[in-house]
């Protein structure tokens, strides 16, 4: 499973996440099987002005992956998410490998 | 000529201004574009002739003809569309739509995206004696009321003839759209901090705008806070209502200002008639 997750900057694993998902600047997506970053992109919508969370919920879909870790969503983003099936887990304040360490830990 | 009447929040007393005029300036249309809340009608009491639904164009997917490619949504400046393939699901954000038909003129699959109307308010429009009378209103959970706004303004008003808009209140796309073909801005206020700082955003917009503005001080004190802004920035404040408990219960029975103060009835006709003046002289 991959796993999709908003981080501030390019730091590979210690990336800290941002506090916004759809603005953030950077997305990892995170492959847990292998336990191994697929990919860091930066984020292309960050300064749009309409239905930027949307624009994010579609790429999450596009991606494949069907676990977002972050900070809370906005609600149309939450709901694209819902409806892709994708799983969300809120994270805050963190680094990558603490996302997915508390994300495992969860029981 | 437009004159538009406006203020920087509801609840000012656009109406009774913007009803008052109307029914002063006789030959005219008075067209109420606070579309989220029209009330003129509860003063000038028309008799509707014509009630016309409002609708936008916005794409319906067909999902059993759909192929979930995703090319509408990708086409969608907006942001209006979200396709999930996996799942043969389609998401569409009405409000986020601008009609603009995009989605529909990429989508590859013939019949998968066609255009609907989507209805998202009405115009009613009568007549209150020799006054025209138009209204928009948009429908209850309808977030914007631009499109409307805009839809009355380029297809009803005739330049040749006196309109009386009474403007959607606020600082925001509506107003703007609203007022923006205007000739005059009147702009509505109480002599209170509140009412001062709302007016000096509106006086700003409307200056950026290049507009010609003026003040009407309603639920006038005495107070002299208005005066001393319009002063500063040197816009005429054209007319003050007094602050009468006689003024709010005539409202609330729906009986205009000019007819419950008869007195008022002048201060409006000469206030009609000092702005048609100066819109002659141009
Ligand atoms: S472009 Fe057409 S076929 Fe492709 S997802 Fe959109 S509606 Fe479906
Ligand atoms: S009509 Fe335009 S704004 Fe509306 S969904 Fe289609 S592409 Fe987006």
């Amino acid at each position: 499973m991959k796993a999709f997750i908003p981080v501030e900057k390019n730091e590979g694993i210690d990336s800290k996440l941002d506090n916004r998902f759809a603005r953030a600047g950077y997305f990892v997506v995170y492959d847990m099987e292998s336990d191994k970053i697929l990919s860091i992109e930066e984020n292309r919508f960050k300064n749009g002005a309409h239905g930027v969370g949307i624009e994010t919920g579609n790429y999450v879909i596009k991606s494949g992956c069907k676990l977002a870790i972050g900070p809370r969503l906005g609600p149309k983003a939450e709901n694209i998410l819902r409806a892709g099936n994708v799983e969300f887990y809120i994270a805050e304040n963190c680094t990558v490998k603490e996302a997915i360490e508390r994300y495992r830990a969860k029981s | 000529m437009f004159i538009a009447v406006a203020s920087g929040k509801g609840g000012t007393g656009k109406t009774i201004v913007s009803t008052s005029l109307a029914l002063v300036a006789k030959n005219c249309t008075y067209i109420d574009l606070d579309v989220e809340e029209p009330n003129g009608y509860v003063l000038l009491k028309p008799e509707i002739e014509k009630e016309i639904p409002f609708n936008l164009r916005v794409p319906k997917i067909d999902e059993q003809v759909c192929t979930f490619c995703g090319k509408c949504a990708d086409a969608c400046v907006y942001n209006a569309l979200s396709i999930i393939p996996h799942l043969k699901k389609t998401l569409f954000y009405p409000d986020l739509c601008h009609s603009c038909g995009h989605c529909t003129y990429v989508c590859p699959v013939n019949g998968a995206i066609e255009e609907v109307n989507r209805e998202i308010g009405k115009i009613r429009s009568g007549r209150s004696g020799v006054v025209k009378f138009i209204e928009g209103r948009i429908d209850v959970g309808v977030i914007s009321g631009v499109p409307i706004i805009s839809w009355i303004v380029n297809n009803y008003i005739d330049s040749n003839e006196i309109n009386i808009v009474d403007s959607s209140p606020g600082t925001s796309c509506p107003v703007v759209e609203s007022v923006k073909k205007s000739d005059y801005i009147l702009l509505v206020t109480e002599p209170t901090p509140f009412g001062l700082s709302d007016l000096k955003l509106t006086v700003e917009i409307a200056k950026d705008m290049g507009k010609k503005v003026g003040i009407i001080v309603n639920k006038d004190t005495g107070i002299k806070i208005i005066d001393v802004y319009a002063k500063e920035v040197n816009v005429p404040i054209l007319l003050k209502i007094p602050y009468s408990i006689e003024i709010q219960k005539s409202y609330s029975k729906g009986i205009p200002l000019i007819e419950a103060m008869p007195e008022m009835k002048v201060k409006f006709v000469e206030l009609i008639d000092k702005i048609l003046c100066e819109n002659e002289k141009n």
